[in-house]
């Protein structure tokens, strides 16, 4: 999650639209349920809703496996972003 | 936390919405009257369609049902009204996205949004980036293709096949050429050296009808110290859909050994039968475009059959690309192996020829064979070549 932000928050246009339909798939393939969470927890970071509680992202033993992979992926992506020195200046 | 005012927080919670779609925006993530991502939107959700209805504050994406809500933020580049169709979203994604970015999403699209409309919209199809994933795509789906497309398809995979031909070539000449003549790499123009017979032959499909001439593209010389027979090089190629990525560099780098002058190359393609097509051999576009996939395997019979072609069996490599599942009985096959081996034959069985194989092959029957004979590998096509001319130097 804080690298999925930090990612979005830091990447140039370039990378960003490079990198967008690889996150775009991966969370497209997140259960809706999942994708959700993440989104609530998203929006308690930028302040559009008050903060619940910590679960939302612990549900079941699947879904932190999917999250797993869904950060290697990124940080995959970060990888190769960075390796490029595309990241911001 | 503070709330959502700077630029870069809204501009970070467009981002967030982009990457997990409309449903975030139940939690008030929203698109925030951005333009272009608004058009981004447009086309990355045209991919995923069916990410349910949406809440206020986004661009109603006009991908697949095309349920535009009124919000007062909309003016995204496609504007209200533009239903979004596959034509169009291949040249706007041309348009906007970065080139890798792109080849991401035109898979995206062949593997989500079924074939048929790229299969037979020939404006569809011309604008998307030639690759070889493109390429298995529309060998296996040949029977999709209508008239205006089967020429397409023809170029995008002539595109393709050029292309790895390139990446190739010159390390596999090398390689070759260097193990039969380690003095010299390239053949000399000498005119009495010129082998009339193939320039003949390999330009005929330059003749000019009108004029009836034939014009002469290339011509092929005989190499000057050519006192040794020419090595047989017969490849044959399974036609099984788990083969295609490797049929693809077979018939490529067929094409490659063609082009030495001091290799006769053979070529066919088997399931259950065998189809030669020695004669097309220079021409990997058409050598591709004759797989049929599907139907079974009979490895036994393509053995037989290279071994009917082989003229001197210890001038003979016979290549055999495939996964090695055997439709008749295993034994068979290694006999066959075991005999072609004591008649002096040289094997070399693929499972996989490629780059980013995943071999994929049954290590049983490959295994049996490689005890009688055969050298089993999978490889790139350089080290294929390099295993060539390590037979060749003897």
């Amino acid at each position: 999650m804080g690298a999925v932000d930090e990612l979005l928050r830091n990447a140039t246009r370039e990378t960003f639209m490079t990198m967008v339909p690889r996150l775009r798939g991966a969370f497209e393939s997140l259960h809706e349920r999942q994708r959700d969470g993440i989104a609530s927890h998203v929006a308690e970071l930028y302040g559009l809703k008050e903060s619940e509680s910590i679960r939302a992202l612990t549900t079941s033993v699947g879904a932190a496996q999917l999250m797993a992979e869904l950060d290697s992926e990124v940080a995959q992506i970060m990888a190769e972003w960075l390796g490029d020195d595309a990241m911001g200046r | 936390m503070a709330d959502a005012t700077t630029h870069e927080q809204r501009q970070t919670l467009t981002r967030w919405r982009l990457v997990l779609g409309k449903s975030a925006e139940q939690q008030g993530i929203g698109l925030g009257g951005d333009e272009e991502a608004a058009r981004i939107e447009a086309l990355v959700g045209f991919l995923y369609g069916d990410s349910g209805q949406g809440g206020q504050g986004g661009q109603g994406g006009p991908g697949g049902t095309g349920g535009s809500k009124s919000s007062p933020d909309r003016t995204g580049g496609l504007g209200p009204g533009h239903a979004m169709n596959v034509p169009r979203w291949v040249d706007e994604v041309g348009q906007l996205f970065p080139r890798e970015a792109k080849e991401v999403m035109e898979r995206e699209l062949v593997n989500r949004r079924g074939l048929r409309e790229l299969m037979e919209k020939p404006e569809i199809l011309e604008r998307i980036e030639p690759s070889k994933e493109l390429v298995k795509t529309l060998l296996s789906h040949r029977d999709l293709l209508n008239e205006k497309t089967r020429v397409l398809a023809r170029k995008v995979i002539d595109k393709v096949v050029q292309d790895l031909k390139s990446k190739m070539k010159i390390s596999i000449q090398a390689a070759i050429t260097g193990a039969i003549r380690r003095d010299k790499h390239s053949p000399r123009r000498v005119y009495r050296n010129l082998d009339l017979g193939r320039t003949v032959r390999r330009n005929l499909r330059n003749f000019d009808r009108d004029s009836q001439k034939l014009l002469v593209e290339r011509l092929y010389y005989f190499a000057a110290e050519r006192k040794n027979r020419p090595w047989h090089v017969i490849v044959a190629v399974d036609q099984s859909g788990s083969m295609l990525d490797s049929a693809i560099f077979s018939a490529v780098m067929a094409s490659i050994f063609a082009e030495l002058p001091s290799v006769r190359t053979s070529l066919f393609l088997f399931d259950t039968d065998v189809a030669d097509l020695s004669d097309q051999v220079g021409q990997p576009v058409d050598v591709l475009l004759s797989i049929q996939l599907g139907g079974g395997t009979d490895i036994t019979k393509a053995l037989q059959y290279a071994t009917q072609l082989v003229r001197e069996p210890g001038r003979t490599i016979v290549v055999l690309i495939t996964d090695f599942y055997e439709g008749r009985a295993e034994k068979e096959l290694v006999h066959q192996v075991k005999e072609m081996a004591q008649a002096g034959i040289r094997m070399i069985g693929l499972g996989a020829l490629g780059y980013d194989a995943r071999p994929e092959y049954n290590r049983t029957t490959a295994g049996k064979c490689r005890k009688v004979g055969m050298d089993i590998l999978s490889c790139t096509p350089e080290k294929l070549a390099e295993a060539t001319a390590h037979i060749i130097r003897g």
